[in-house]
């Protein structure tokens, strides 16, 4: 279904949900200590990112963000290849990657700080399970997805060994891995942001914590209009990104989140 | 050829089942031979009878029910509004327009973020930590029956109405048996982040729950409860993630292929 709806129609609506919180804000139901208008939201976040603490918070998520994904990427890709290849390691591994597949990541954060202690480390360590995690059965998939047909036909036009991964199976698996790769990411940006809340000083999960916690209104709508921001980026930017490089991967509504 | 199938069938599960026996007597070796710190990986042998040991109590049975409850009543209100919204986004074009912009915009929210707001409002209460649990499944699920709904097939609709099929009948015996396979999908995936979002929350500010149990058992350094705490919330998991897979399997035969996520298979 291609049907597109105009840009500007996508404006619409959250404009005017905008301007009723606004009018509302004016004729007083809503109190701006509660709930403050976007007349005095903007101008705070504007103030905020200008003074520099949000920047700061913000580069401490991406950092941790981009570090755990880059540790993932390459163990991941290689271990979800021969996984996919691999009858016997697939069937060797299944329990360990089932369990840990199911389980929230957030849950081994008391281990990994009992293990490595209550410090940087256990965070990006425990982001980085979860993107390597979700990095390797996606690839797994995608190798396991590569359809038989092409595969035998390339096969029957000779190419072996590396040259059948080279050009066959590897483009065909290479869009589930993207796909995987951009799921791992926003998983471990919910990660990087509950660990923030429970157990940092820095982030914008823990900036966000403290603005609840100190009853900040602002700080608190602020914090959280950059983390969805954050996230609108990683899931629709990777999106467009990968339809621009693989042009031949199917695009469906379900893969956005799959 | 039933010969064949036994065979596979054996080594499918004779080799996961193999390694998984293996890893645990050689970590059950590796603490007694003194390479790993009982202290912080405990032989498994001391799990399970710490297990059986919680398991006779009826605290962490409390706890499991507790964190069961939540994902379920969560789930509903996610699941409910959420069908309603996205169908209805599905069929009207208007209602396409007004809420579909909102929902996009919400839904790619990290789910854990609606916490410390939902409770700036609602304090530490039972129903912050549902509704948080809820939002995101929420919007999932809309989008993903919006897609549903649009992605029916135009010849078989057009069928339907030339045969007079209108109102309530059409969208019961139609829609959404049409629809339903890739319903289920939004909800696998809604059940999925509810869970993650539970554990988190608990573990944030519950005192009760499997992830408040974790949490507090790390806290006062019970490695052996910390382990159970743990295992129960990866047989939920489990559950969770696999459970609905098996249960569309079986009320919908015809569409298993569809069904399977991809990258999970």
């Amino acid at each position: 279904m291609a049907r597109r709806q105009a840009s500007w129609r996508v404006l619409v609506s959250p404009l005017i949900v905008v301007v009723v919180w606004e009018l509302l804000s004016a004729a007083g139901v809503l109190r701006p200590n509660y709930v403050p208008p976007p007349s005095q939201l903007g101008p705070h976040l504007l103030a905020l990112l200008a003074g520099g603490e949000l920047w700061r918070h913000l580069l401490v998520t991406l950092y941790r963000l981009g570090l755990s994904f880059i540790f993932a990427l390459i163990p991941a890709v290689l271990l979800g290849l021969s996984l996919g290849m691999s009858r016997s390691a697939r069937l060797a591994l299944e329990p360990l990657l089932t369990s840990l597949y199911a389980i929230p990541k957030i849950a081994l954060l008391p281990l990994v700080m009992l293990v490595l202690g209550v410090n940087e480390r256990t965070l990006i360590f425990t982001s980085t399970l979860t993107s390597f995690v979700q990095m390797t059965v996606s690839t797994m998939g995608g190798v396991l997805a590569v359809d038989r047909i092409v595969l035998e036909a390339g096969k029957n036009y000779g190419a072996t060994g590396w040259r059948l991964f080279r050009y066959v199976l590897f483009p065909s698996a290479l869009p589930d891995i993207f796909t995987g790769m951009r799921i791992g990411l926003s998983l471990t940006l919910v990660l990087v942001i509950a660990v923030e809340l429970t157990a940092a000083q820095e982030g914008l999960g823990a900036f966000l914590w403290t603005a609840g916690q100190t009853f900040s209104a602002k700080n608190l709508f602020s914090a959280f209009i950059v983390i969805g921001a954050l996230g609108l980026t990683l899931t629709y930017g990777l999106e467009r990104i990968g339809n621009w490089l693989m042009p031949w991967r199917e695009r469906s509504s379900a893969a956005m989140f799959l | 050829m039933p010969s064949r199938a036994t065979r596979l069938f054996s080594r499918e599960l004779t080799i996961p089942l193999a390694t998984s026996l293996i890893a645990l007597a050689a970590w059950e070796v590796l603490v007694h031979a003194g390479f790993l710190r009982a202290a912080f990986f405990p032989p498994p042998t001391n799990i399970a009878s710490t297990l059986l040991g919680l398991a006779a109590g009826g605290e962490l049975w409390l706890h499991a029910g507790t964190t069961l409850g939540r994902l379920i009543v969560s789930f509903l209100m996610a699941l409910i509004p959420g069908t309603a919204l996205g169908l209805a986004m599905g069929w009207w074009i208007g209602m396409r327009l007004t809420a579909d912009p909102l929902v996009k915009l919400l839904f790619p929210i990290p789910s854990i973020a609606f916490f410390p707001v939902v409770i700036f409002y609602l304090g530490l209460s039972e129903w912050g930590l549902l509704l948080t649990a809820a939002i995101t499944p929420f919007l999932l699920i809309a989008v993903q029956s919006a897609s549903a709904v649009e992605s029916l097939e135009r010849t078989l609709l057009e069928a339907v109405l030339n045969y007079g099929a209108r109102g309530l009948r059409l969208f019961l015996r139609v829609i959404l048996p049409a629809a339903l396979p890739r319903l289920f999908i939004g909800y696998r995936l809604a059940l999925g982040v509810g869970f993650i979002v539970t554990v988190a929350v608990e573990m944030v500010a519950g005192k009760h729950g499997l992830g408040g149990f974790l949490w507090h058992s790390w806290q006062i350094l019970r490695i052996e409860e910390m382990y159970v705490g743990l295992m129960l919330i990866g047989l939920l998991g489990i559950l969770v993630t696999y459970g609905l897979e098996a249960l569309a399997d079986r009320l919908m035969p015809w569409q298993v292929d569809l069904l399977r996520l991809k990258g999970q298979r």
